[in-house]
């Protein structure tokens, strides 16, 4: 079989944090958009770590935690600006 | 001398029972203390920041007449009558003006150039300032107003509230602890990475805990390699002029979370003060449960190792309130040191209330209860919703609630979750489930 490198591009970025909040959050979830308030998903101190790892995973992201900002969680969009900027896309 | 908390703080602390002490109830100092070292990620909403900023009202339960408390907000009068009415005797309060939510009452204090005046007059009077925890922010403070700080310096207490001193002491004293290790450079920190593989791969799991996080935080829990690996790689791609301070050891199994805690006097004396369990939901703190139901035999454990845990900490310089996270394992095995806080606990400020309105044979739990509100309440207004739901007199059942200024902390505009911190005081467990359960309804929880 031959392997294919997906490329990692925005869209892709939004998908893998939309699939991380699913198996972070659990349960059932409303719709993911941009939009979404991550705090207001449930999302806390603990999550975001979780968070992280599996974008890390899922993205092969490296992330700072001295780069961390607040701002960075506001939403979908924002947290997917962040990584999209930490992975160069 | 009155054998009550409060009066034994004072002669612990200053020596003398009439001291008039200043208190400041600067919760989570471990941000202080955690500046300059290595974390994992960690954000934290405004919302959080502002009710944990205005815990600074606890500060109220344990000072009296003679005493002074500084606060970020003016108490609600009507607060403050309930308090009275209960028994306490209440001291003069300062509020700082200008506060910021997002600040510690400390660093608000120090931006209000009025009450820092006020407070050099109550120096030259001879109090002494009491806080929470002391980091390089009261010892400024207690620069900025000449009141001397009754306490060691925050070099001392940053040191001893180490989750890897913590570690230390233990393996020093030969109490049991979980498998693991204390990591204080990027070298010592890879080796234990490389000891907890081993781990992982026979299926035990890790925890990874920065050695100045709080409240649960800056601790995470991993069961396989590759993310053992992320976390390491993480923590060293950390500033580079960042220290690395944490703990990795195992992750046991516990049936019961415990707090205790002691008081180390300034000339070495070790107290022992009580015992609580401590309800946790995913490694953060909800409350306390006490008395606790333990064996006799686990309670004379924990008692036998409060002095030599104190002796301990007076030989490093400590002296203070001191209070300890251990747990039991599903064999009945007691872990007796998870965690050392030497700086004051949430079940400190509630000592002198149970000592006032908790009966001998009572059970009592302290919590807080989540108010969904859509704009800031009066005292009267929550009082009213808990009406025939609040003990009548002591000994008698219900809530008594002990911080009122966290239930609007974080409002702003629309809707905001206040939070209403109490004891639930029963004549027996299953009375104190269903008082907990008719209080959680009626400030609309579920």
């Amino acid at each position: 079989m031959n392997e294919t490198t997906q490329t990692v591009d925005r869209t892709r970025v939004v998908l893998a944090i939309g699939s991380a909040l699913g198996t972070v959050l659990g349960g059932d979830l409303p719709e993911i958009t941009e939009d979404s308030r991550l705090f207001e998903l449930g999302l806390d101190s603990t999550g975001v770590l979780e968070l992280l790892l599996h974008l890390e995973d899922e993205l092969g992201l490296e992330v700072d935690p001295e780069n961390l900002q607040m701002e960075h969680f506001e939403s979908v969009g924002a947290l997917a600006d962040f990584v999209s900027a930490e992975l160069g896309v | 001398m009155d054998d009550n908390f409060t009066t034994r703080l004072k002669l612990a602390l200053t020596g003398a029972t009439d001291t008039s002490l200043v208190y400041l109830g600067n919760f989570e100092v471990e941000r202080q203390w955690a500046i300059g070292e290595r974390s994992l990620p960690r954000v934290s909403t405004a919302a959080s920041g502002a009710v944990v900023n205005h815990m600074d009202e606890f500060a109220l339960l344990l000072a009296g007449a003679d005493d002074h408390v500084v606060l970020k907000a003016a108490p609600d009068p009507d607060y403050l009558a309930y308090l009275k009415g209960l028994g306490l005797e209440l001291p003069t309060v300062h509020v700082a003006s200008g506060a910021d939510a997002q600040r510690s009452v400390t660093e608000d204090t120090l931006g209000d150039p009025d009450l820092l005046a006020t407070l050099s007059e109550l120096a030259a009077q001879g109090c002494r300032l009491v806080a929470h925890g002391v980091s390089t922010l009261e010892e400024r403070l207690a620069r900025a107003t000449g009141l001397p700080l009754a306490a060691p310096d925050s070099s001392t207490c940053k040191s001893v509230n180490s989750k890897v001193y913590s570690r230390a002491v233990a393996d020093r004293l030969g109490l049991r602890q979980p498998l693991g290790w204390g990591c204080s450079t990027a070298e010592e920190l890879t080796t234990a990475v490389g000891e907890c593989r081993a781990l992982v791969a026979a299926g035990r799991r890790i925890g990874i805990k920065e050695a100045f996080g709080v409240s649960g935080k800056g601790i995470t829990v991993v069961d396989d390699e590759r993310r053992l690996d992320r976390l390491h790689r993480m923590i060293l791609r950390g500033a580079e002029n960042a220290r690395i301070s944490f703990v990795i050891e195992e992750w046991v199994t516990k049936t019961v979370d415990l707090n205790y805690q002691f008081t180390v006097s300034k000339d070495g004396t070790v107290r022992f003060d009580f015992v609580k369990e401590a309800l946790t939901d995913r490694n953060v703190h909800k409350g306390h449960r006490m008395p606790p139901d333990l064996p006799a035999t686990t309670l004379a454990e924990i008692r036998d190792v409060a002095e030599p845990l104190g002796a301990r900490l007076a030989a490093d310089g400590y002296f203070g309130v001191v209070g300890v996270d251990a747990f039991v394992d599903p064999d009945g095995g007691l872990y007796p040191v998870v965690e050392i806080n030497a700086r004051h606990n949430m079940s400190t400020y509630q000592v002198p209330l149970q000592e006032k309105l908790v009966g001998p044979n009572q059970v009592a739990l302290a919590r807080y209860y989540p108010l969904p509100l859509e704009r800031p309440v009066p005292f009267g207004e929550v009082s009213r919703m808990l009406d025939g739901l609040m003990p009548a007199r002591p000994g008698g059942t219900g809530l008594v609630v002990n911080n009122f200024a966290t239930v609007n902390a974080s409002a702003g505009d629309g809707p905001f979750e206040g939070r209403l911190y109490g004891l639930v005081v029963a004549d027996t467990t299953d009375e104190l489930t269903e008082i907990d359960r008719r209080i959680t309804e009626r400030l609309g929880g579920t």
